[in-house]
């Protein structure tokens, strides 16, 4: 498809394809790195900002527990009454500003041994005063209050589960539980629970002291998973991390949950259960109560800066890549134009007008190379056409010219067959085909008086013009130098003689001539280096003229012999040049003596005109299209 | 697994509990509907816990006008723990409360005169809960383990499940919190399925982590909640009493109808009463509600009891000698309700 369409959008869809593509890759790439970095300090930050509130909250939770624990040394150590230990619980309420309220539980009977009930409460009132209470019954079996019952049955202080305390002003309180024992004979016995009862409220504010970006928060879980402080107050104590995954259908939050409760750290990705969108949680455990506290980090905050660089960057981007299309289109369009115009011109040019104007391009550039190459070319194609019409007029000339020679050398060979109608006792039949426009072959026959008749044929060595002209000359001397009462050989001589003279361009031709006796069949016959004949005998028997062969004529003068032979009456003569039994096939092979021997024994008995069709036909047949390469010329003659 | 089998289950149940809605809703056009223009009949109800979706029915009624609209101004009031619903009911503070069917027998056995009204529960909801952790995989393995329960509960279904698997536990009675199971102080405890099972769920132990053993998967179903009122409340008002059962029901049916409605309602009521409260927990309670008063395999009427499950209740806690003798079950179950709704 691109293929077809111009250079301009190739070249703007090509470039800027490339371009987008390393664009986006670097840009990801750069995003993401940038992103990771990001991701490492902000897990830093995190990481500092929450062990550092853990570190305070820890310290709080670790200096109130020793309370409870001092005071569990002491009622193990010394025996305490019931004003001493009043005395003690409103001291440490009074003295401990954090404390909201202390309370010193026992065993039943271990302390009062007719009470099954027997625990004082310290708190302050809402004057402030500290007061202490006596507590426990039927209506309150502390025994099976977790903050009691938990250290009783671990046999271990504990921090409570937190709980809204409404009595208390409506605060989430939490309870440190330190067990004390009596020593006994097997050991030692639980004597009661010392706890301390501290509102949480202290805590909110650690934690809203955490502050990242402009939406993120820290909350605190309690060992169990509640949540103790977060701000969206009402799933204070209502909510835990598990019914917040629960509600969100989210088992990737409750299994980071899981990991809280468990005392681990980490830094997780989480989705938008915690803060209504994407964002991060680091989250480290408070050892001394199992506490898990956590900070949340919104992900559109936390990578907003990158975000808007990215923004920045890519509407740069866009822009350069909305400037480059301009500017490839331009340069594109600038490049094209020249072509479109030369594109165009060409085919005017193409169409025979080589006079159009080129357009005018100074550029240096390869479409101002090609320009002059175009002018060039142009300049060319017209000498070109003005040479070759001029050759053409010249060789038609010549061709005209040829055409005049070959009727002139037709014209001097007999052509009219039968020629001798009122001969009985003689039949001849011949054809000349030049292998070019003239050629150097000839035959000829005439009567020297009414019974004596000669016929010759000849082959000049050469083809094409000279050779026609030596044909002519030679013809022309055969003509004049045979005479009656002449012997072949005598012919030949005489012949010879003058062709040798002034024979400047060493040609020469080879000749057969034939004098036949018509009432006795007696024949004479000289024989100037040409192809010996064939006898074709009545009785259908092909014989080669005996005699050898003498010099062909043009060459030097001498002596031809003359030679003498019967013929009978129905026995043809079968002259022929070499044009016959040397043509040439397509694939190079010659005619040969023996397929011409072979043929005329088939042809034997037949009228010269069509023993001569036969030998033609399957010359014609053997050369199957193959130029010809020589001329042929065959003459048959039969005596009746 | 189980919860999503509740779920689908509760699915298939809904449409059939909306019609049935629309059954009674019909019915009112034709009988009780002359009520609406009387005047309204006051009525007090406690149920037997705080505030939570245990009760959603009730609240439900009340709060889209199905108790006015059948001709009751009810006061439903909150359950104060060291003044139990029976005591209320003793002192005739309030007219109708809920309870346990061991519980009212229990009650019934030691003299208080109460009829049951209604009976919503027809399956146990009670379970046995244990992590594995611990070593506990099935029945036997709770041998000589450690076991909660709530000391304010009727103890005869646990000693009676005990008792059959030959199982001898430790038990330790708690208050109200699962913080001791949590913390491994003890190695089972058996409570309620709509109720800690996810409260313990949603303190990060995953279901694959607990062994839980069903009373009622376990040939031990014993109903449990029930509408009571006085013999005396009865025979001086038993339209009012019957309304009172068929309305609290329609409430129930509608709740399970409207499940998002109801939780919304039941956290509003928790709120009020300062406990803690979230829709999870809230929703998975209800579910289980509706398996309990509206089980697939059963095919009684909502609000009937059973008078073999009764005796099935009532000869457990003669066994265990927490009542001395079985009460009449004709005289202990009048509900006229529940044959209304069978119509």
């Amino acid at each position: 498809m691109l293929k077809n369409k111009k250079i301009a959008f190739q070249l703007s869809f090509f470039i800027l394809t490339f371009t987008i593509i390393i664009f986006v890759v670097i840009f990801a790439y750069d995003y993401n790195v940038s992103k990771a970095f990001l991701l490492k300090n902000v897990e830093i930050s995190a990481k500092n900002l929450t062990y550092s509130a853990a570190n305070k909250i820890e310290g709080f939770l670790m200096s109130v527990q020793k309370i409870p624990h001092n005071f569990a040394r002491m009622l193990e150590n010394s025996t305490y009454n019931e004003e001493e230990l009043k005395s003690m619980l409103s001291t440490l309420v009074a003295d401990n500003p954090e404390i909201y309220g202390s309370c010193v539980a026992f065993e039943p009977r271990a302390f009062e041994t007719d009470a099954d009930y027997y625990a004082l409460y310290s708190s302050k009132n809402k004057s402030g005063e500290v007061v202490v209470n006596r507590i426990g019954g039927s209506a309150y079996d502390y025994f099976f209050m977790d903050w009691y019952q938990i250290p009783q049955q671990l046999g271990r202080a504990v921090w409570t589960e937190p709980y809204y305390d409404t009595g208390a002003g409506n605060a989430v309180m939490s309870t440190y539980s330190a067990p004390f024992y009596i020593k006994t004979n097997d050991g030692k016995k639980l004597r009661g629970v010392v706890t301390v009862d501290m509102s949480l409220d202290w805590l909110e504010n650690i934690m809203a002291s955490i502050k990242i970006f402009d939406s993120g928060y820290g909350f605190l879980i309690s060992q169990f998973g509640n949540i103790i402080t977060h701000p969206q107050k009402n799933w204070i104590m209502n909510e835990s991390i598990f019914t917040i995954a629960d509600e969100n259908k989210d088992s990737y939050l409750r299994s980071l949950g899981r990991k809280m409760i468990k005392g681990e750290s980490g830094f997780y990705p989480v989705t938008n259960a915690m803060l209504n969108k994407d964002c991060w949680l680091y989250f480290v455990p408070l050892k001394s109560s199992n506490w898990s506290i956590a900070v949340v980090i919104p992900s559109d905050e936390l990578f907003n800066d990158l975000n808007t660089l990215m923004n920045i960057i890519i509407a740069f981007a866009l822009s350069g890549i909305f400037v480059l299309f301009f500017v490839i289109t331009y340069i594109s369009n600038k490049v094209t134009r020249p072509l479109n115009e030369l594109a165009n011109i060409t085919k005017i040019v193409g169409a025979g007008n080589f006079d159009v104007k080129l357009p005018e391009i100074t550029s240096r550039d390869e479409v101002g190379i090609l320009n002059n190459s175009f002018i060039q070319m142009q300049k060319a194609l017209k000498e070109y056409i003005l040479n070759f019409e001029l050759t053409t007029k010249a060789k038609e000339k010549i061709q005209s010219e040829l055409k005049i020679a070959r009727d002139i050398q037709m014209g001097i060979i007999p052509k009219i067959f039968p020629p001798f109608p009122d001969q009985p006792d003689i039949d001849i039949y011949a054809i000349l085909q030049p292998a070019k426009e003239v050629g150097g072959d000839l035959y000829d026959f005439f009567f020297l008086d009414t019974d004596m008749i000669c016929v010759a044929i000849g082959d000049v060595s050469d083809k094409g013009v000279p050779a026609s002209l030596f044909m002519a000359i030679t013809r022309t001397l055969l003509r004049a130098k045979t005479t009656k009462n002449m012997k072949p050989g005598d012919v030949l001589k005489s012949m010879n003689e003058a062709l040798c003279q002034d024979n400047e361009s060493a040609m020469f031709v080879t000749f057969f001539l034939a004098m036949l006796n018509l009432k006795t069949g007696v024949l004479h016959y000289a024989n100037a280096g040409h192809n010996p004949p064939y006898f074709m005998r009545k009785n259908f028997k092909i014989e080669e003229f005996p005699a050898p062969k003498d010099m062909p004529l043009g060459i030097i003068e001498r002596e031809y012999n003359n030679f003498e032979a019967k013929l009978e009456k129905g026995d043809s003569i079968f002259l022929f040049t070499d044009g016959v039994n040397e043509a040439v096939s397509s694939d190079g092979s010659f005619y040969g003596d023996k397929r011409l021997f072979d043929l005329l024994v088939k042809a034997a008995g037949q009228k010269p005109r069509k023993v001569i069709e036969t030998v033609s036909q399957d010359i014609t047949e053997f050369t199957r299209g193959a130029d010809q390469s020589d001329d042929i010329t065959i003459t048959v003659v039969k005596f009746y | 697994m189980f919860t999503d089998k509740i779920f689908s289950f509760l699915r298939s149940r809904t449409v059939l509990l909306s019609l049935l809605l629309l059954l009674i809703s019909s019915l009112q056009l034709t009988s009780p509907g002359g009520l609406c223009a009387q005047s309204l009949k006051k009525a007090v109800f406690v149920p037997q816990w705080l505030p939570q979706a245990q009760f959603a029915g009730y609240y439900m009624a009340y709060e889209i006008g199905i108790y006015k609209k059948y001709g009751i101004d009810l006061e439903i009031i909150q359950c104060q723990l060291d003044a139990p619903g029976p005591k209320k009911l003793e002192e005739k503070k309030v007219d109708f409360i809920t309870m346990p069917l061991s519980q009212a027998i229990e009650f019934r056995g030691r003299g208080l005169k109460l009829i049951n009204i209604g009976q919503t529960s027809q399956r146990s909801a009670l379970v046995i809960i244990a992590k594995k952790k611990n070593g506990i995989n099935n029945i036997k393995d709770l041998n000589a383990k450690r076991i909660g329960y709530w000391r304010n509960d009727p103890r005869g279904p646990l000693l009676e499940f005990l008792k059959r698997h030959d199982i001898n536990m430790e038990i330790v009675p708690l208050n109200s919190t699962v913080n001791l199971f949590l913390l491994d102080g003890i190695d089972a405890l058996v409570t309620m399925w709509y109720n800690e099972y996810y409260k313990i769920l949603s303190s990060g132990i995953d279901e694959e982590e607990l062994s839980t053993f069903l009373f009622f998967e376990n040939d031990l179903n014993l109903p449990e909640d029930g509408i009571y009122c006085l013999e005396e409340t009865y025979a001086r008002d038993p339209e009012l009493c019957r309304n009172f059962v068929k309305a609290s029901i329609e409430g129930w049916i509608y709740a399970f109808a409207n499940e998002e409605q109801a939780v919304e309602i039941t956290l509003k009521y928790m709120n009020r009463a300062y406990i803690t409260a979230n829709k999870p927990q809230q929703r998975w309670m209800l579910s289980r509600m509706c398996d309990i008063i509206s089980p697939a395999n059963i095919k009684r009427s909502i609000g009937e009891l059973d008078e073999a499950d009764y005796l099935r209740v009532a000869s457990i806690l003669l066994e265990h000698k927490i009542i001395e003798a079985i009460p009449d079950f004709k005289t202990f179950y009048i509900n006229q309700a529940a044959s209304d709704v069978k119509k």
